[in-house]
């Protein structure tokens, strides 16, 4: 359930309803696929590119991608040399929006979230306060924190105290 | 001391009411706390840190040593403000620290009296019998700055991380500079400035007639850089610290703190710059000379300071003694200001031409070539004493009321110094500045030992110029100077004053009382490195960090020693620069934030269920589900006595779950696992062990074989992150051409565990496609279905030792499949397990728990597991090292079993020593391990490591812990059912 935990006119933090995720793996040699399935999303090539849409990959490391809004897909319909695992239950999701978004998420991590550097169509796994997650950049002002789903308490107390100082101190 | 005209901050049609020491007094809007004392005619605001002697505000910036207050508005309590920095706010109440009842009449001033006992290190020499401990906490209680308020601190800090091109420290004349050219060729530029405002020195230290022009150079400079989305300005921003990689650490305060509503009160800022341009200015230097810690002695500058931004005047009779021309600068601005200048005391010849002439258009004497002998005053200035150089006539009195010092400019290299940069020594302005820096780091401006204002534009723009060019860039373009004034150096060194026999009163660092005589002591007792001299005396050790002492205990240590100040040399400067209170550096890192929890997915029911959580490898796990401590044990037995009687549910979610797949999975593992994975047939479990290449166990576990090349590996909970790292590292870095990914799902699932003779009834009566009979779901097995509703994965495997399913379902179907499991097992009498019982069960069958059980050199063998790999012909991770001789020799510690028929458990790490031995020292052949009572055998169990222990078996030993000595029987580790037949029923 949707549930907010910072409402400002300059930053809104939500914790939010999860979509399918599935976590693919490269396990070929040469050129990775072009995409999860014939009619998938594509796999970006770029390191930290994202796709974009309610389906998307983002590539958070050598063979690694993080995809969005679309099933997992059964062996038989993967391309052999990747290897799909639904993890939709494994990642909570968060939602930072607003003029301070990249002002809240740099007091959690230590990437360079300027826009010239983390554009929209940008991903990142990274440590975020004192645990990990992935940053996704899919609008100007507009991001999703995708955390372990153990510690998802653990996020959403730490937006929800730190949301609004960052507001407060712009 | 008084508010005598406009300031440049503050607005005097404002009031604002606060409390110093209980008396109610009036500031105006603008004020710091400090401006707002002088301008009440508070001369004494504090006492002094060893001595307790009376101390006035010396300075108006960072560099004030003595004015350290509590300031309290609302609930935001300051500890150890300083006073020239905190800006007021209206009710704010100020106290002042270090004295009792309050700074203006001290009880502690009678340690005055004993000034001569109390040189520097007399504690070394003095406390020593019977011991240091006896004397601490009274001189803990006497000395020191602020207690830390007793209240629970509020968090409000916040920390930041930004990145930027340029970072610019120090907004003044060419730090502002320098960033607008820097910005100006594109470059992300961050400035930061510790005051309120950009601008610096040229804000207070431009005369009346200079205002409006500089004021324009300053805001045409801020022209360059606002509304450039490429720069970040920062004001009341100091920077603390330099690090490796040019991270640069500030603290940012923020005003509306002080207002009260909760607002953040500082911010951390972590600067990762591509290049640091240092402007951060200079200080000016005190004199040294007998009763120079008077309050009414004051620097020059800060004097002018007051005059200018704030519109206090001081003194209403004032003195300046100098040995530079910038002090003739303040003596004008005060003169034409209305305040009476007595005297300039100059220990030069005499000043620049220009300086000589001015002073007699405005009727000030300059007393040439003459020195302060002696400042008079009891609890604060009432005269001074003048002497000449030459010596032979008897010293002057001059009445005044402040006395406005200048021995010359430091600058401010501390941040420089911190990470790599080398100082050199300059004689002309006698003082330390910036040379070569590991990192690359610029200097630009009066850090320089600049301070003309032409100097230090064409400074900044070399400055920038620099950067672009490192950066990629042309060079800059000229910067136009300041139109304001300043004085040249024209310094001319004066460390001490000739003839002096007062030394223990003339003050070289004034917050941690130490005086001249105390420098001389230290060399004296051959305290002569600058390091020692630092350490013995505490010189520059406050939290001014020596900003106005330094340069003057160095030249007197030189002067002592005989060799020049640039041998000498200076001591470390070390982050951090200006004090950070704890909670702004813990920042959000506190309280249940301070680390993360990791919460199961049915977390909410086990709270529901009264479990008592703990903290195991940073899971929030069921211990046990007992109302309360007194009943813990009592839990445990019922926990346990569930599992061997009926059957017991376990949340064995924290289990490591890694997806291993690809063509060469089978190979990957057979080379990570010691035991063999090929003949592992899909839908088959098997233990495994995994060893470091030391040969030492790094995890257990079990790994299920899903398809030919697809594996589900589960290592101990605990184990999980450190096992995937392991693998990931193997096939990244050593084994890069197998065909292999590897996917953490451990928290996409959660893992429930029934175990108990009724485990298959319950199974069966919850709604299951999975056929469960013996035949068809043996003891070992993998299946996958769908179980309550729910897609599952469910593996027999047993740690209780009693049949047990494993029921993995996704961590969102979590709650309502427990309790399908609960509601199916209430007839047979399933309840819940904590992991108390669940780790008592496994000692009955003496299964392992690495961590436990294991330490970091515990081989296979030595756990009774070398049979896992005796048959495998492959090469494993730790083959190896498992023929080395140390590893095969007798004399190991081995696993075995513990038997005790009556009394309590033994103790868990109780030594066992021979048969016979009754008290320590004697030879101790291992430790227990595990312990507790047995349920199912109703008397105690225990696991212990035993020096050649298999070959003990049959052997009495004793085991002595606190609570005395006991007789045990060695046995083998497996007490309960040996054959194995209640897990494979």
């Amino acid at each position: 359930v949707p549930e907010l935990l910072c409402d400002g006119a300059e930053l809104r933090v939500e914790r939010q309803a999860g979509s399918c995720k599935t976590t693919v793996r490269f396990i070929g040699t040469g050129s990775a696929p072009a995409a999860l399935a014939i009619d998938g999303p594509a796999l970006p090539q770029a390191m930290h590119g994202c796709g974009s849409g309610e389906s998307r990959a983002m590539r958070l490391g050598p063979g690694e991608w993080l995809v969005i809004g679309w099933p997992c897909p059964p062996p038989e319909r993967l391309d052999p040399a990747l290897f799909a695992v639904d993890v939709s239950d494994g990642l909570a999701c968060f939602g930072i929006r607003g003029s301070l978004a990249r002002a809240l998420l740099a007091a959690a991590s230590s990437v360079d979230f300027d826009p010239t550097v983390f554009p929209p169509a940008t991903a990142m796994r990274t440590r975020f306060a004192r645990t990990s997650a992935i940053v996704e950049c899919v609008g100007e002002d507009s991001f999703i924190v995708y955390a372990e789903r153990s510690v998802e308490s653990y996020v959403t107390a730490w937006l929800a105290e730190v949301a609004p100082r960052v507001a407060a101190a712009g | 001391m008084r508010r005598i005209g406009r300031g440049r901050w503050v607005d005097t049609s404002e009031a604002v009411p606060f409390e110093f020491d209980g008396r109610r007094l009036v500031g105006a809007r603008g004020d710091t706390v400090g401006s707002a004392l002088l301008a009440n005619g508070v001369r004494i605001v504090a006492r002094s840190f060893k001595r307790h002697r009376p101390r006035g505000i010396v300075a108006a910036g960072t560099e004030e040593s003595n004015a350290y207050v509590r300031t309290q508005a609302g609930d935001h309590v300051e500890a150890n403000a300083l006073a020239t920095v905190a800006e007021l706010v209206p009710g704010m109440r100020v106290q002042s620290l270090h004295a009792w009842p309050n700074a203006a009449w001290d009880v502690g001033a009678v340690a005055e009296r004993f000034a001569a006992l109390m040189p520097a290190g007399f504690y070394y020499k003095t406390f020593i019998w019977p011991g240091w401990k006896l004397y601490e906490p009274a001189i803990r209680r006497a000395a020191g700055l602020d207690r830390v308020p007793e209240a629970a601190p509020a968090y409000r800090g916040l920390a930041r991380y930004a990145h930027c091109d340029v970072l610019v420290v120090g907004g003044g004349p060419a730090g502002l500079a320098a960033a607008g050219s820097c910005a100006d060729a594109g470059l992300r530029v961050v400035l930061v400035e510790g005051r309120e405002a950009f601008g610096g020195w040229p804000r207070w230290a431009s005369s009346p007639d200079e205002e409006a022009g500089t004021q324009a150079w300053i805001e045409a400079r801020l022209g360059e850089l606002r509304g450039n989305p490429r720069v970040r300005l920062l004001t009341r921003t100091l920077a603390m610290g330099y690090y490796d990689h040019n991270l640069v650490a500030a603290i940012e305060t923020f005003p509306q703190a002080r207002r009260g509503g909760g607002h953040p009160d500082q911010r951390l800022w972590q600067f990762r710059a591509r290049q640091v341009i240092l402007a951060t200015g200079a200080v000016e230097r005190p004199l040294v000379f007998p009763n120079n810690d008077l309050p009414g002695v004051m620097l020059a500058s800060a004097g002018r300071e007051y005059l200018h931004g704030y519109g206090v005047a001081v003194a209403s009779r004032a003195v300046f003694f100098t040995n530079n021309d910038s002090a003739y600068l303040a003596a004008v601005d005060m003169k034409r200001a209305g305040v009476e200048v007595a005297a300039i005391v100059d220990c030069r010849e005499g000043p620049a031409p220009e300086w000589s002439k001015l002073a007699a258009e405005l009727g000030i004497e300059i007393a040439a070539a003459s020195h302060v002998s002696g400042a008079l005053g009891g609890s604060a200035l009432r005269a001074i004493e003048v002497s000449g150089n030459a010596g032979g006539r008897a010293a002057r009195r001059i009445e005044c009321d402040a006395l406005l010092v200048s021995g010359g400019w430091t600058p401010q290299v501390q941040l420089h110094a911190h990470c790599g940069g080398k100082l050199r020594f300059d004689a002309d302005t006698a003082s330390f500045v910036p040379d070569s820096h590991a990192l690359g780091c610029l200097a630009a401006g009066a850090i320089n030992g600049l301070s003309l204002a032409e100097a230090i534009a064409a400074d900044a723009a070399r400055a920038a110029s620099e950067a672009r060019v490192r950066l990629g860039g042309a060079p800059a373009r000229p910067i136009p100077a300041l139109p304001c004034r300043a004085a040249g150096s024209g310094v001319a060194p004066w460390w001490s004053t000739p003839g002096n026999t007062r030394k223990n009163h003339a003050w070289v660092d004034l917050h941690s009382d130490v005086t001249e005589a105390d420098v001389e002591i230290a060399v004296r007792e051959n305290y002569a490195s600058v390091e020692h001299l630092k350490r013995y005396t505490t010189l520059g050790m406050g939290p001014d960090q020596g900003r106005t002492s330094n340069v003057n205990g160095l030249a007197l240590l030189s002067q002592a020693l005989g060799t020049p100040i640039a041998q000498t040399g200076t001591t470390r400067f070390r982050p951090p620069l200006v004090g950070a209170s704890l909670a702004t550096l813990a920042a959000s890192t506190h309280g249940e934030l301070y680390s993360p929890k990791r919460l199961m997915p049915a977390h909410a029911r086990h709270l529901e269920l009264g479990a008592h959580l703990q903290d195991y490898s940073g899971w929030q796990r069921p211990a046990h589900y007992a109302r309360d401590a007194a009943m813990r044990e009592a839990a445990i037995e019922a926990e346990c006595r569930a599992v061997r009687t009926r059957a017991g549910f376990f949340d064995s979610s924290p289990l490591g779950k890694l997806e291993v797949r690809g063509p060469d999975a089978e190979e990957f593992l057979s080379r990570i696992y010691a035991n063999g994975i090929r003949s592992l047939k899909p839908g088959a479990v098997r233990y495994g062990l995994m060893l470091l290449e030391s040969g030492y166990l790094l995890d257990d576990g079990v790994v299920a074989r899903l398809g030919s090349e697809h594996f589900l590996v589960g290592p101990s909970s605990g184990a999980a992150q450190r096992v995937l790292a392991w693998m990931e590292e193997w096939l990244q870095c050593e084994w890069p051409r197998l065909r292999v990914a590897i996917v953490d799902v451990t928290g996409a699932w959660a893992s429930f565990s029934i175990a108990g003779p009724a485990a298959r009834r319950i199974l069966e009566d919850t709604p299951t496609d999975i056929a469960l009979s013996p035949g068809e779901f043996p003891h070992m097995a993998f299946r996958e279905g769908r179980v309550a509703g729910a897609r599952a994965r469910v593996q027999r495997v047993s740690f209780s030792g009693e049949l047990q399913y494993e029921i993995s379902v996704p961590a969102s179907e979590a709650l309502g499949v427990m309790d399908a499991l609960m509601a199916a097992g209430r007839t047979s009498g399933l309840i819940s397990v904590g992991l108390d019982a669940w780790l008592r069960l496994r000692i009955d069958k003496g299964y392992l728990h690495l961590g436990t059980d294991t330490d970091g050199t515990t081989t296979p063998d030595d756990v009774g597991l070398a049979g896992l790999y005796a048959r495998k012909t492959e090469d494993f991770i730790g083959r190896r090292s498992l023929a080395r001789p140390a590893l095969v020799a007798t004399g190991r510690e081995q696993l075995v079993g513990l038997r005790v028929d009556t009394g309590p458990a033994l103790a868990v790490g109780a030594c066992i020593v021979p048969d016979g031995a009754r008290r320590f020292p004697c030879d101790i052949v291992g430790r227990v391990t595990s312990s507790g009572h047995s349920v199912a055998l109703d008397r105690p169990v225990a696991l212990a490591r035993l020096r050649d222990g298999r070959r003990r078996i049959g052997e009495t030993v004793g085991v002595l812990d606190a609570r005395g000595l006991r007789r045990a029987e060695v046995c083998g580790s497996v007490f309960y059912d040996p054959e194995g037949a209640r897990l494979r029923a």
